[in-house]
């Protein structure tokens, strides 16, 4: 078929030229094998691509090659590491990386070194790239700040982090990396603009688009991309929810540790009243101390709160986002395609027109003839791109998952690492002051429990978390020592190995969560 | 105590004020009203016991009959010279009280299984206090009494006593019961020697001292035990509380012009006691809890009451919590007031536990004390204003602390008053600043709550949506954990603002009963001060008088001067006496103020370290489910 979108079998039977087209679309994949790159077999996309024509029975593993060559070559890759992030303005930082090319053409060097791109080209460069990569989905570029304290030690290198993500992400697409603007992205001497600006626009924008989305979504022969789009839509817009309330809950916890701040100056100055007994006084003091302990803490974690998982969770809103664009630049396309099937049809029957005359005008004819050719051209063209862009995205929906999937589990355990350290650095507090306020005189408070012999005020004040595991429950498996124990293993493992410069960096650039 | 002047204020009291005994009861000086009368009545029982020739009134002509009570009289005069309770029965005439005596005949056969269930409490102390090893070398008379076979005897003296005074007595026979039984065995042998009481007062107080583990460890309690030898005497402070009083089932009656909630009031003794029927059920609205704590207020000068809580404005009276907070602090005041002996012994208190007609008997109750309880106002009990007022809390206490700041600028004789009541008004504003912050908190963290839940809600959303298996378990998982974290906050939340929350407000307003203790103390002083003076200036007159030698103004002035004289020592008593308890429940108070921030510090830290636990219990174990280490 001609067309992903059946429509009058009539007109389709009758039409010899989408006949001629249809044959060679079925003959061609046997000579594709050769064209173009070789393929190796054993590949992960092989596996999924086996996946996904199971399900839609639309794309073939031929059809996919044949499309898609930049997914079955393994000869191109990029490597861009990013060494420092340097302050400028604020919202602009300045981004430093070094980069390594393999084999890709119009690269003049394997190796470029100390890249400064400031974050507005950055942008500009990414919008580039989500316009005229219509087939992937493009990820967002991170936000220039974080959530934690402004200029920190911890902003800039979550900020590290995210900007290795992101450039990781990008040189990983085979797609991406062989988009010719990346070749000005690297070399430009002095700053960059979009060189290739005006090839392309985006698909549709501003009113246009609006209205077309609108418009009922056209239909979709491939169920997963079909039902990808709602989800997605959903997803993001959980998420975004999901961040604001986050953000709200971070506002009010600062706000409680203000408040027990303040709550703790308060029992600072009921202990300089409370004259009589000094062990009141100490009592007073001691809590105060302790509040003052809890509100400092309440407050980092109410910045690691939102530093790991608010803004973890805003970088996946923005990329469901992203996506969700993208599918609707599909949807887009798809309906240039129905338009463009009714003019070849509207030419047809034009063609079939003339045909039918008694007289027959050369010109005419030959003019009628052209028109259909042309259309059933652009038919033709459209068509493939839909499909190359439905077997890209069949590919990279599968990566979003999974990428999706990692890192929420990787957001969930930095933050249950640290909410654990926390809970646990408060509870050590709170356990020091215990004998504090059972020695304010012999009755010994209520720990006593009416046992008026009981001399031993101490007798259960024994910290809670020792090193043989905590004595309320029976686990002695610990999260953050294990956590510890891994990190200390591979820092080892990496003693090993002989440290390069590029290895160093490798290693400074890595997440280590 | 001056008995002489005692007993020329009997008769000049009678010839010059017979208004005074029908107490105005007006607002402005109850205690002069209550006082006054007190000499009238308490004096002819002295005349009594010592001085047989002097001319009795009706009531001594009763108690005369009554010869084998005669050394109990002392007591009861001792008792009752002593302690400001007696007021609430003397305020009135004692043609009032011969009317009321047939009502209180009856009245006493109901309360004296109350009262014997209380004294009994009372035997029980004393018993412990003398066994106690503590006893003072100079208290020769009472060496002998550790030995359990006199101890013994103090029950069956007790219980014929308490048998005995079911007759119509002007005086409520517990508290003969009670003072006898501090007393103690040998008390009937030496009443007459004053001194002896003192002593006895005295060993009392030590007994009561070395029950009480606090004033060991206090440096600062042993110094002012040296200077409480010389106490009046009081009654034991603490005993076991042998009633268990419960406030429950809050629920609202009436139309809407006057809808209001009642609570149901249990009082179930502790032991089982045959004279005491198990239970008694009655219902009470919040009004009457206010009258009963403005009653013991007038019935006991100089003690800290339990205060009820503060009221509440109209809008919100029926809220479910804020009917849950009011029934559990007036359980806590009731309880408390039931701990303290000479609370708990109280007739109104008693009738206000057991009365059935509790509005008609209370009315009744006001009327003969003059204390004009159900009309008090007092704003320090309402101190809920403080939470509408800004920082400025010292100047926020409106119009009444303005006046009483004005009575305040009267000359304080006393250091100790001036100083313990700027302790008292810094300690208020403290923790009335503590309270304020606290507050803050436990809303804010209600707040985070209502957002937490929103959270979870949007959660379960992104969950449901099943972007993967994988993802869908780990956020229910996470869900899960948010949920329980919600609920341990909440749980917390709300048992800080039961214990600390709780304490602090309980607090603020036992400082208002504080407050009003200085006040009535002031009242005293002043009206003191005015006879003072009064008398001065009739004695100066005397004096030119006398070098006038004009004969018959000076007679009259005598009267007068005699008259006033008395009544001076007679406020300067009671002055003395007001500063003395006050000076007493002050320190009481700190005792007690340390053991309930103590507990309630020690619940906020335990419950604040059990959260601690049960939320790095959950993360771990998500932690480990999840095998979040893999990533």
């Amino acid at each position: 078929m001609a067309s992903s979108i059946p429509y009058d079998p009539d007109f389709e039977d009758n039409n010899p030229f989408s006949s001629q087209i249809q044959t060679p679309t079925h003959s061609i994949p046997a000579l594709n094998n050769s064209i173009e790159d070789e393929a190796p077999e054993d590949d992960d996309n092989d596996e999924t691509n086996d996946n996904d024509n199971q399900q839609s029975n639309k794309l073939t593993q031929e059809e996919l090659r044949r499309l898609l060559p930049e997914r079955f070559s393994h000869k191109f890759s990029m490597k861009i590491t990013i060494t420092s992030i340097e302050k400028n303005k604020p919202e602009n930082p300045i981004i430093k990386f070094d980069a390594s090319i393999e084999n890709l053409p119009r690269f003049r060097q394997i190796r470029y070194k100390d890249i400064r791109r400031t974050y507005q080209e950055v942008v500009k460069f990414n919008k580039y790239l989500s316009v005229s990569n219509l087939e992937c989905f493009v990820p967002p570029i991170p936000s220039s700040v974080t959530s934690y304290p402004n200029g920190g030690e911890d902003e800039s290198k979550k900020l590290m982090i995210n900007w290795q993500e992101w450039f990781d992400r990008i040189c990983n697409n085979p797609i991406i990396i062989r988009d010719e603007e990346f070749v000005f992205f690297i070399e430009n001497d002095f700053g960059y603009s979009v060189i290739n600006s005006n090839k392309k626009t985006s698909v549709a924008s501003g009113l246009v688009r609006k209205t077309l989305k609108q418009l009922a979504v056209p239909y979709d022969e491939y169920e997963d991309l079909s039902t990808f789009r709602p989800l997605i839509k959903n997803c993001y817009l959980t998420c975004s929810k999901l961040v604001k309330l986050l953000d709200k809950n971070s506002k009010n916890e600062k706000l409680l540790a203000t408040t027990i701040n303040e709550f703790s100056t308060r029992l600072q100055e009921l202990s300089k009243i409370e004259i009589i007994h000094p062990g009141m006084k100490n009592m007073w003091e001691k809590l105060s101390k302790i509040k003052l302990i809890e509100a400092d803490l309440l407050l980092i974690q109410s910045y690691n709160d939102m530093g790991i998982l608010g803004d973890g969770l805003q970088y996946l809103s923005q990329e469901f986002y992203e996506i969700k664009e993208s599918l609707t630049n599909r949807h887009l396309i798809m309906r240039e395609l129905i338009q463009a099937q009714q003019n070849t049809q509207a030419k047809h029957l034009q063609a079939n027109k003339i045909k039918s005359k008694s007289s027959l005008d050369p010109i005419k004819v030959d003019e009628a003839i052209r028109s259909l050719e042309y259309a059933t051209k652009t038919e033709e063209s459209l068509n493939l791109q839909i499909k190359r862009i439905s077997g890209e995205m069949l590919i990279e929906k599968d990566e979003i998952l999974d990428y999706t999937e990692l890192k929420l589990h990787k957001l969930l355990k930095k933050f249950t690492l640290n909410k654990v350290e926390n809970n646990r650095k408060i509870l050590k507090h709170l356990e020091t002051i215990r004998l504090d306020i059972r020695i304010i005189d012999e009755k010994g408070g209520l720990s006593r429990l009416n046992r008026e012999n009981l001399s031993n005020l101490k007798h259960n004040l024994i910290q809670s978390q020792s090193n043989n595991g905590d004595s309320w429950s029976s686990r002695t498996f610990r999260s953050l020592n294990e956590e510890k124990e891994t990190k200390e293993e591979v820092e080892i493992d990496f003693k090993d190995e002989d440290v390069d410069a590029k290895n160093a960096a490798n290693l400074l650039g890595v997440a280590t969560f | 105590m001056n008995h002489d002047d005692d007993l020329t204020a009997s008769h000049w009291d009678d010839v010059f004020t017979p208004s005074n005994n029908y107490g105005s009861s007006s607002f402005a000086a109850p205690d002069y009203n209550g006082f006054s009368d007190l000499n009238i009545n308490k004096q002819p029982e002295s005349d009594n016991d010592e001085d047989e020739n002097e001319i009795d009134d009706k009531n001594d002509d009763q108690h005369s009959s009554e010869n084998n009570d005669q050394l109990e009289e002392q007591d009861t005069y001792e008792a009752n010279s002593y302690n400001p309770t007696v007021s609430a029965y003397d305020a009135a005439k004692s043609e009032m009280d011969q009317m009321y005596e047939l009502r209180k005949e009856a009245k006493n056969e109901q309360k004296s299984q109350l009262m014997n269930e209380l004294t009994k409490d009372d035997n029980f102390d004393l018993e412990n206090s003398i066994v106690s090893p503590k006893i003072e070398p100079q208290d020769s008379l009472f060496l002998d009494n550790g030995s359990p076979i006199k101890s013994e005897k103090i029950d069956t003296n007790d219980k014929k006593k308490g048998k005995k005074f079911k007759r119509p007595r002007k005086f409520s026979s517990q508290r003969n019961i009670q003072h006898l039984s501090n007393v103690g065995p040998l008390g009937l042998n030496k009443s007459t020697d004053n001194l002896s009481i003192k002593s006895n007062n005295a060993k009392d107080d030590l007994l009561k001292e070395s029950e009480a583990p606090l004033y060991d460890i206090k440096p600062e309690a042993e110094e002012t035990s040296t200077t409480k030898v010389e106490l009046p005497k009081l009654p034991s402070e603490k005993s076991i509380n042998n009633l268990d009083i419960s406030v429950s089932d809050p629920m609202k009656v009436g139309d809407i012009t006057n809808a209001h909630i009642i609570y149901t009031i249990t009082t179930k003794p502790k032991q089982a006691n045959d004279k005491f029927p198990n239970e008694v059920s009655i219902t009470r609205r919040y009004k009457d809890f206010r009258w009963i704590y403005h009653q013991l207020q007038s019935n006991h000068l100089g003690r800290i009451i339990p205060p009820p809580p503060s009221k509440q404005t109209y809008i919100g009276r029926f809220n479910e919590s804020f009917i849950e907070n009011r029934r559990l602090s007036l359980e806590k005041m009731l309880n408390k007031i039931a701990s303290i002996d000479y609370l708990s012994s109280d007739e109104d208190f008693i009738m206000f536990l057991t009365s059935e007609d509790f509005a008609n008997e209370a009315k009744e109750r006001e009327r003969i004390s003059g204390s004009g309880a159900s009309t008090q106002n007092n704003d320090s009990l309402d101190n809920d204003k403080f939470l509408d007022t800004t920082v400025d809390t010292s100047s926020s206490n409106g119009f009444m602390s303005s006046i009483f700041s004005m009575s305040t600028k009267i000359d304080e004789p006393d250091e100790y008053f001036e100083n313990k009541r700027h302790y008292i008004e810094t300690l208020e504003t403290n923790l009335k600043n503590f309270y304020k912050s606290i507050e803050l908190i436990i809303n804010q963290r209600v707040d985070i709550v209502n957002i937490m839940e929103q959270i979870i809600i949007t959660i379960e959303e992104l969950s449901d949506l099943e972007i993967s298996k994988k993802t869908s378990n780990l956020l229910a998982a996470f869900n899960d954990i948010q949920i329980k974290l919600k609920e341990n906050l909440d749980r917390i939340n709300l048992q800080h603002h039961l214990t600390l929350g709780f304490t602090i407000e309980e607090y603020l307003r036992i400082i208002g009963s504080i407050k009003y203790i200085f006040d009535q103390r002031l009242k005293i002083y002043q009206t003191y001060q005015n006879y003072l003076l009064d008398l001065n200036k009739k004695k100066s007159s005397l004096s030119k008088y006398k070098s006038r030698n004009a004969v018959d103004k000076i007679e009259t002035l005598n009267f007068e001067i005699d008259k006033l004289s008395t009544r001076t020592s007679n406020f300067e008593n009671k002055f003395n006496l007001i500063s003395e308890t006050i000076k007493h429940e002050l320190e009481t108070f700190e005792f007690e103020k340390i053991d309930d921030f103590r507990n309630s510090v020690e619940i906020f830290i335990e419950s604040s370290i059990e959260s601690q636990k049960e939320s790095i219990e959950l993360w771990e174990t998500f932690y480990e489910r999840q095998e979040l280490s893999k990533y």
